[in-house]
């Protein structure tokens, strides 16, 4: 087959990219807020869409134009609203948080309202076509692409030209000063915002008729656009339309080149984008990636570090109570638990974000079960699972010494999509023939109820280490280095190896997580270790409280446990998702959490909020 | 004679186009106490920020000790003797002061030493802490967290801070910057009782004269990144084109 076909269709896929990704540097240029939500944003107004013309039987053309002209700016005034109050001035990781959950919820919300199935999308253009070279090309393809030319051309004149847009230039750097200029912040805002939902809801629309209308896949497909973004340096249009342009191109050239692999081309396709994401991360030039708003550093405190765990072996008692069924779905929640602590070590410590945590549990996963499969005794197998993820969680941490949160943040997530493409859907290693592997336990641990027991005690041990961590030289200089980077340079200190040590830490518990997860359900999957539930995951921890352990416990508890009591043994309901990422927008700028929030209002500290004089009574009593 | 701890022979500092900083040579050794002035814009910060190490010099060599040290990051020179306080606030805000303090303590020899890292014990500060505390005049607070303190207070952790680093040289970066006068007065004799005990030098970058000329016995005048003076504190006060460049200004306003 000829490669001049997939030469259009790549140009076609690139431009879509390219139109989201122009709507992403908008919105960061103006606001400074790198939206991790925009894919979502988009599916949303895809899905409006598809309400108004196929369940309503609007006219295509109305349909559009109340999508981009009616639908997009309230649901830009709505996000510039939620944006303005949640993230303003806030922390690099609050910010991260936000537009994460905001995701969450918006995908959940398609998900509970349209089902999981993806719907049929008729398509929105004309599909004649004509022939250049003896190659058939649609009409609807060559629009397509001059629609993202046309983008381009007038966004950078309105940027250049308009009052507006040199009023949005400005914004980010002195909101005071466009203001004193006479622009109201507000406007401006929602203005911008509209802008972005526009782009991403034309991407998306113009997607649907190519792949159906698929929540996961919008959401996720117009995040490519990211890689694009990054290239143009979050700043310039025309660079990130080349670059969306190349990136579609590139996809549909290796779609071409292994079409008769369809196991690795599954696997390399959608990997393209994120290792080029990953590699213009780290390989820019130190000044070119520039964060742009004022950041405040993460709000934690350090009261809240020492916790034992010792209450949590109030859950022992549950594992003899418990119906069988029961006693397993807490032992997932507590796995999970197990997960999320990876998430509170790293973030509740050092104020940075990492989107690749499910990532790292399932290499544990997939190592304890073929260390066990190979004869490895338990006991060994599970810390060695843990141990064999500290590499990856190292080759997260060295680019991270560089990239400061935003930067980092899309850095993990690369590497969890990376995880995701390259080795659970491609090598086979990490699937058997595609369906899980099997994961043994001891026979000691044969029963679920000891099972589960044996997985509090691992809780207990964990949750343990977190506190002992910080009670370290290792949890002050990571206190410091979040508190101030500047200050901690002064006084003689190098990121370098708290970062290391910390994502070591944390890819470590992820491992040991997942090895528990192999163990409980005898077999893993990769798909449930995909980018989604990493996202999902730091959603519901920041909803329990990113900064204590507890807060992991709680939150899955509440995620995966107590939605089973209530429903009975049915499927949890779909507005559970949704609901958790509301109440993570509501909680995002404090790292408390639930668990915060009840702790300030008991009078008898249950939650044990370390003493004051923690740190001086270990300086004068040493470890014992 | 010896070379002075810290010095700045003839550096020069451009961005793009402008030369901010014009072939200009400081020195800072033990019990010095140093102050740089000069109207705004006339290159005492970009002076300092080569000093301590954040920005890099186009011409001429800083130097710790006789060693050239241009190339050396700010946590290197750090480790080597220089402490420096931040023109805007930089606290560990989530730490009480005392933490603050133990951190300046321990963090050289935690960078130095990375296996340490893993201990919790902290290493005896030897009482530095408690008599800085005292000192200061922050004993009472010692236990609030620093994110809570009024400005000036926090100010003065900063310096304190700097001081439990064990530096050689402090490099105070206009430390009177959102300080009344009589925060501005405590920090300057706190400033001065604190080198006189630990024989330290301080390199005071500032514009509230009052404060340099209470504290520094020996003056710099930048104007237009050029040194246009230098001598002792009350001799460079007298100088007509001192007087023309800067001090005028003062009577003026």
């Amino acid at each position: 087959m000829s490669w001049l076909p997939f030469v259009v269709s790549g140009l076609v896929a690139g431009s879509i990219y390219g139109i989201a990704a122009m709507g992403l540097v908008v919105t960061y240029r103006t606001t400074g807020l790198f939206n991790f939500a925009h894919g979502a944003v988009g599916m949303a107004v895809a899905y409006c869409f598809y309400v108004l013309r196929d369940e309503m039987g609007v006219p295509t053309a109305l349909a559009l134009l109340l999508c981009l002209v009616v639908i997009a700016p309230l649901i830009g005034a709505a996000v510039d609203r939620l944006f303005s109050r949640a993230a303003d001035g806030a922390s690099q990781a609050t910010k991260v948080v936000v537009t994460m959950a905001l995701l969450i919820t918006l995908q959940g919300l398609a998900v509970a309202v349209f089902g999981a199935m993806p719907k049929r999308f008729a398509p929105i253009l004309p599909t004649g076509t004509f022939r250049i070279a003896s190659v058939a090309v649609g009409w609807d393809q060559v629009i397509v692409i001059a629609l993202g030319v046309v983008i381009l051309a007038g966004l950078t004149v309105f940027f250049r030209r308009s009052r507006a847009g040199t009023a949005m230039r400005a914004m980010v750097d002195d909101r005071d000063l466009a203001r004193a200029a006479g622009f109201s912040a507000t406007r401006i805002g929602v203005l911008t915002w509209s802008l972005g939902v526009a782009t991403a809801g034309l991407a998306g629309i113009l997607f649907s008729p190519l792949l159906g209308l698929d929540s996961v896949i919008l959401t996720l497909l117009v995040v490519q656009a990211y890689a694009a973004a990054i290239f143009g340096r979050l700043t310039s249009l025309p660079r990130t339309f080349v670059a969306a342009l190349a990136l579609g191109l590139a996809g549909s050239l290796v779609l071409r080149a292994l079409g008769s692999h369809p196991t690795l081309l599954n696997g390399l396709r959608p990997s393209i984008p994120f290792a080029f994401l990953f590699l213009v991360l780290v390989v820019a030039r130190r000044g070119t990636l520039r964060e742009l708003g004022v950041s405040a550093p993460w709000a934690g405190s350090v009261r809240a570090s020492a916790a034992s765990g010792r209450w949590l072996l109030l859950l022992l008692p549950l594992v003899v109570v418990l119906s069988p069924a029961r006693v397993f779905s807490l032992g997932f929640a507590l796995v999970i638990a197990c997960a999320l602590l990876s998430i509170t070590v790293l973030t509740g410590t050092s104020g940075l974000v990492s989107l690749a945590q499910a990532g790292l549990a399932g290499v544990g996963a997939f190592a304890y079960i073929h260390l066990t499969g190979a004869g490895v005794p338990f006991w060994l197998a599970l810390p060695a699972a843990g141990l064999a993820v500290i590499p990856l969680g190292i080759a997260i941490a060295v680019p991270a010494l560089r990239l400061s949160g935003l930067f980092l943040a899309l850095a993990t997530f690369a590497v969890g999509q990376l995880i995701d493409g390259l080795l659970f859907s491609t090598w086979t290693w990490f699937s058997g023939a595609g369906d899980g592997l099997r994961g043994g336990r001891p026979s000691v641990l044969e029963s679920d109820r000891l099972y589960v027991a044996f997985v509090i005690l691992v809780l207990v041990g964990l949750v343990a280490l977190v506190g002992a961590m910080r009670r370290t030289g290792l949890g002050r200089s990571l206190v410091a280095l979040r508190d101030s980077p500047q200050a901690a340079t002064s006084l003689g200190m190098r990121a370098l190896w708290p970062r290391v040590a910390v994502f070591s830490v944390s890819a470590f518990i992820a491992g040991v997580a997942g090895g528990l997860y192999a163990g409980l359900l005898q077999a893993a999957s990769g798909a449930f270790f995909n980018t989604f539930t990493s996202l999902l995951w730091l959603t519901i921890t920041v909803v329990g409280g990113v900064e204590h352990p507890y807060g992991a416990v709680v939150a899955a508890l509440l995620f995966y446990f107590v939605p089973d009591l209530a429903s009975s043994g049915g499927p949890a309901s779909p507005w559970l998702t949704p609901a958790f990422g509301v109440a993570a927008l509501v909680l995002a700028s404090r790292p408390g959490g639930l668990v915060g929030w009840v702790a300030e209002r008991l009078p008898g500290r249950l939650v044990a909020v370390a003493p004051r004089a923690d740190g001086d009574a270990l300086a004068a009593v040493g470890p014992s | 004679m010896t070379a002075p701890f810290l010095s700045a022979d003839d550096v020069t500092v451009r961005f793009g186009g402008l030369t901010a900083v014009d072939s200009v040579s400081v020195a800072v050794d033990r019990g010095d106490l140093v102050g740089v002035i000069g109207p705004n814009g006339a290159g005492k910060s970009t002076l300092f920020n080569a000093l301590a190490g954040t920005v890099a010099p186009a011409g001429g060599t800083v130097r710790i000790e006789g060693a050239d040290v241009s190339d050396w990051r700010p946590e290197r020179r750090a480790r080597a003797g220089i402490a420096r306080t931040f023109q805007r606030l930089e606290v560990f805000g989530s730490m009480t002061v005392r933490e603050n303090l133990l951190y300046a303590t321990e963090a050289a020899a935690l960078a130095e030493r990375p296996w340490r890292l893993l201990a919790r014990r902290r290493h005896q500060d030897g009482g530095l802490v408690d008599e800085v505390l005292a000192l200061v005049g922050l004993s009472d607070d010692a236990d609030r967290p620093v994110g809570e303190l009024p400005t000036g207070q926090a100010r003065i952790v900063e310096f304190a801070r700097a001081v439990c680093a064990r530096p050689a040289v402090v490099l105070l970066d206009e430390p009177s910057s959102g300080l009344d006068a009589v925060e501005t007065a405590a920090l300057t004799s706190a400033a001065r009782d604190a080198a006189r005990r630990w024989g330290f030098g301080i390199l005071l970058v500032e514009h509230d004269l009052s404060m340099v000329f209470e504290l520094c016995t020996w003056l710099h005048v930048l104007d237009f990144g050029r040194l246009i003076a230098s001598g002792p504190a009350d001799e460079v006060a007298t100088l007509d084109r001192v007087r023309d460049a800067y001090l005028g200004t003062v009577d003026a306003g």
